[in-house]
């Protein structure tokens, strides 16, 4: 049984379904490939991810939505500047941006900041340009996230979405099966 | 066929990362000109968005041919931080040379600055939100001919001279503009000359609001832009 072999820990639970397998050996593969370990562990987990995902979906999410249904209106805003500009490229694989904008011609006004992420791009040397929708006046964003990147971001979180809810949905159904044997 | 298996990865990999990498090209979009025509049963609205620099004056001076016999009302809507004093000259004649009444607006959080004032001020009407933002200041050289006076090699007397002669350009012109194509129909003199004091090395950002309240006479009438 080489998957259960490599299975990490291969604890006592495991090694009692096993044991069933001569009566019902289609059964006993799944059940070896249940994943072991205490339910609190997997809640753990579970938690994480969920909270990873709650806050992409939260931070993200909205301004994704906004930016393609305000996709094509966005006009350079002339009386923004964008400041502080910086992205940081974790591991060539995902960049955080980051960028301030300030209204010039109400200084008064606190600045916004705005963020976004990037999968394999760097986002390095790009000019900050704040733009404002023509259809909403209240939208402001900066043009390389809101239009040159929109694609780039919109399957970046995807991606990332998905991949954190797949993790949440292995780590409920672990923590599932570990709960049923930690009955056992 | 494990040959093929890393070529399929390898080309997958490849794939998925071209997937993430789109066209860059953001840096042009601040000096883009944009010319939106949208034709409403009782009006045409024409959308103008960039620096009041070439060509300019032939694309609005073209949009309002095509619509030369079109008795329907005709809105220029502005948003513009402004560019070439000649340029915005030639779109304010292209304005007054159409026998018709061109009405302008600038939009909620729009920008009306520097040499597009005079060309909101070449509107039958002049309407702005009150959270449009106008934008005054002196005239000045353009940055290429900055630089190119930059680059040349001038001893500090010359240097000096040089930035004096700029200097008085600059006001001759900045006289001339706030005379000539801003002093015109309906704005207050007074209010005009404490603007002209005020201006010197720096920039003044005024609402929609401000300048009705102010008796400017720029703004003819306040609207809130979404409603038009």
């Amino acid at each position: 049984m080489a998957f259960g072999k490599r299975q990490p820990g291969v604890g006592s639970a495991a090694q009692a379904l096993n044991a069933n397998t001569a009566a019902a050996p289609g059964y006993a593969v799944t059940e070896s490939a249940a994943p072991t370990g205490h339910p609190f562990r997997w809640l753990i987990i579970l938690l994480a991810c969920g909270a990873m995902l709650y806050g992409l979906v939260v931070s993200y999410g909205p301004d994704i939505l906004r930016d393609h249904r305000l996709a094509g209106t966005w006009q350079p805003a002339y009386d923004l500047q964008a400041m502080e500009g910086r992205c940081e490229r974790k591991n060539f694989v995902i960049t955080f941006c980051s960028a301030k904008i300030r209204s010039v011609a109400n200084p008064g006004q606190a600045p916004i900041t705005h963020r976004f992420m990037m999968l394999f791009t760097g986002g390095g040397g790009e000019a900050l340009v704040p733009v404002r929708s023509t259809i909403d006046r209240a939208a402001v964003s900066i043009f390389y996230a809101a239009e040159t990147k929109l694609l780039n971001r919109t399957l970046s979180f995807v991606f990332t979405a998905g991949i954190l809810a797949l993790f949440s949905v292995f780590a409920l159904f672990a923590c599932w099966k570990a709960l049923n044997h930690f009955d056992e | 066929m494990s040959l093929l298996k890393v070529v399929g990865g390898v080309g997958g990999a490849l794939l998925l990362w071209a997937t993430f990498q789109s066209p860059s090209g953001s840096g042009d979009v601040a000096s883009r000109q944009t010319l939106s025509i949208s034709e409403q049963p009782d009006r045409i609205v024409l959308g103008w968005s960039g620096p009041v620099q070439d060509p300019m004056s032939e694309r609005i001076a073209a949009a309002l041919d095509r619509y030369k016999a079109d008795r329907r009302r005709l809105i220029l809507i502005l948003n513009s931080p402004g560019g070439s004093i000649d340029q915005g000259r030639k779109v304010v004649a292209a304005i007054r040379a159409r026998d018709r009444a061109i009405d302008t607006l600038v939009q909620k959080a729009g920008v009306c600055a520097s040499m597009c004032v005079p060309i909101f001020l070449a509107g039958t009407e002049r309407m702005a939100d009150p959270e449009a933002y106008f934008m005054f200041h002196q005239a000045s050289l353009n940055s290429s001919t900055r630089e190119n006076i930059k680059r040349r090699q001038l001893n500090e007397a010359e240097t000096a001279r040089l930035s004096q002669t700029i200097k008085a350009l600059e006001t001759q012109a900045t006289d001339d503009l706030f005379r000539n194509d801003i002093g015109i129909r309906g704005v207050s003199r007074v209010w005009l000359a404490r603007m002209r004091e005020k201006i010197p090395d720096r920039d003044i950002w005024m609402s929609g609001q401000q300048l009705v309240e102010e008796r400017s006479g720029i703004v003819d009438r306040l609207v809130r832009t979404p409603a038009l």
